[in-house]
């Protein structure tokens, strides 16, 4: 038996060993030295591998070590790639749809719908020259309520009203008010699911112009459109 | 029970329960064998912690023949390498670095004279691994604390496995001559 043979055996592979390898152990100091030697440094492995991590440390570790692991390719998201003449496509059918749905016709109201019945009086509009009379009266009315502004020269004639073509908007405007001041005088508002004692009256100290209506240009043009509309009820004013 | 090639063949597939095969199969030496170098188990556990974090990333480039262990056990070495320049460093201002010995965990069939007979023992042999030359005491730590197969150990020194085989004779016999003189010192 050969003593290095013995000591590899002993240190590399960890077998117990044979009965002639026995025989020598005993005889040989050096072998059993040896021997001795690497039990005791496998006890001393033993007992520092027995000191494992605590299965929460464990855990832990694998679940931070584990998040680095490469991602199975399967998982990785493929980019989206679109063809250009499809993008083009795509888009003309969208654009060829909204065209669609607005050419759809307007639903019809029924006939006896008030709306219907409002848009009935824009056919009896007043006729230019009316129109003209009643600015020029409303500018004089202005003018004199006005004396640190009153011009000295008399009033525009009709058709020109003295404020140059950038008056324009403004006389369209003075115009519309005019239509609806005249309409709310030719069909005064019934009061429709009033109760009794919250009908609206008209201030007693108030300047009245036109049959009782206020005659400022802006109190007339903000209140119209609410004394004419029969949906919506008469602002309730009772201070009762 | 897969072997370790196809661990490491799901794992670069990202199979998280082969990764788990691995750590399992190397946790309890790679600790073992961080903590006989730096003698501070927590500082050993963070080592341990990196160095699986780094087989986990680098799974791919790994060869599967050459096995896990001897790129594992390189990793460790060097984090744990670090950690003791560092400790170094900061114990350059003249205070003296103190190694903590060895806990020996008692086995149940002893008796408290066997308990301190073994410990005694163990922590001679203890002081003699530790002063060893570097190569000398990482092959050691390498077979009996990370318990890896000379093989594995001569893939991980980059030596011929006869030469690993030679080499470990000779640092028994250098063990055991510094145990016979430490006990021959020692007061009786």
């Amino acid at each position: 038996m050969n003593c290095s043979d013995l000591q590899d055996r002993l240190v590399a592979d960890r077998r117990v060993p044979t009965s002639e390898q026995q025989k020598h152990l005993a005889e040989c100091p050096e072998c059993r030295t040896v021997a001795q030697l690497v039990h005791d440094l496998d006890t001393l492995g033993e007992q520092l591998r027995a000191r494992d991590l605590t299965p929460e440390r464990r855990a832990a570790m694998l679940k931070i070590a584990a998040a680095h692991l490469p991602q199975p390719p399967t998982r990785v998201p493929r980019p989206v790639r679109v063809h250009p003449t499809v993008l083009l496509l795509a888009t003309a059918a969208c654009t060829a749809l909204l065209g669609i749905v607005s050419l759809q016709p307007v639903p019809q109201l029924p006939e006896d719908d008030p709306l219907l019945a409002e848009s009935a009086d824009l056919d009896t509009l007043p006729t230019a020259a009316q129109l003209e009379t009643e600015i020029a009266a409303l500018h004089n009315h202005i003018v004199q309520r006005s004396p640190a502004r009153r011009p000295a020269a008399l009033p525009p004639p009709p058709g020109t009203l003295g404020i140059g073509g950038a008056g324009n908007a403004l006389r369209a405007r003075i115009d519309r008010s005019l239509a609806a001041l005249e309409r709310s005088l030719s069909t005064p508002p019934t009061p429709v699911d009033e109760p009794p004692g919250t009908s609206r009256k008209p201030e007693p100290n108030t300047p009245t112009t036109h049959q009782g209506e206020t005659h400022h240009g802006h109190s007339i043009a903000r209140r119209t459109p609410r004394a004419l509309c029969p949906a919506r009820p008469a602002r309730r004013t009772s201070l009762t | 029970m897969r072997d370790e090639a196809q661990l490491v063949a799901a794992a670069r597939a990202g199979d998280a329960d082969a990764f788990e095969g691995l750590f399992d199969a190397h946790r309890r030496g790679l600790l073992a064998y961080v903590n006989g170098m730096l003698r501070d188990r927590h500082a050993a556990e963070d080592v341990v912690q990196e160095s699986f974090v780094q087989l986990a990333r680098h799974i791919a480039e790994l060869d599967p023949e050459r096995g896990v262990a001897p790129w594992l056990y390189r990793v460790a070495r060097n984090r744990a390498l670090d950690r003791i320049r560092r400790r170094k460093r900061e114990h350059s201002d003249g205070e003296v670095e103190r190694r903590r010995p060895l806990a020996v965990i008692p086995d149940a069939a002893w008796t408290p004279r066997e308990h301190l007979l073994h410990r005694e023992r163990l922590g001679r042999l203890d002081a003699a691994i530790q002063a060893l030359p570097e190569e000398d005491r990482d092959l050691i730590m390498l077979r009996f604390y990370g318990n890896l197969t000379f093989r594995e150990i001569a893939i991980r020194m980059e030596r011929p496995l006869g030469t690993v085989l030679w080499k470990s004779r000779r640092i028994l016999k250098k063990l055991h001559e510094s145990m016979e003189r430490e006990t021959q010192g020692a007061p009786a």
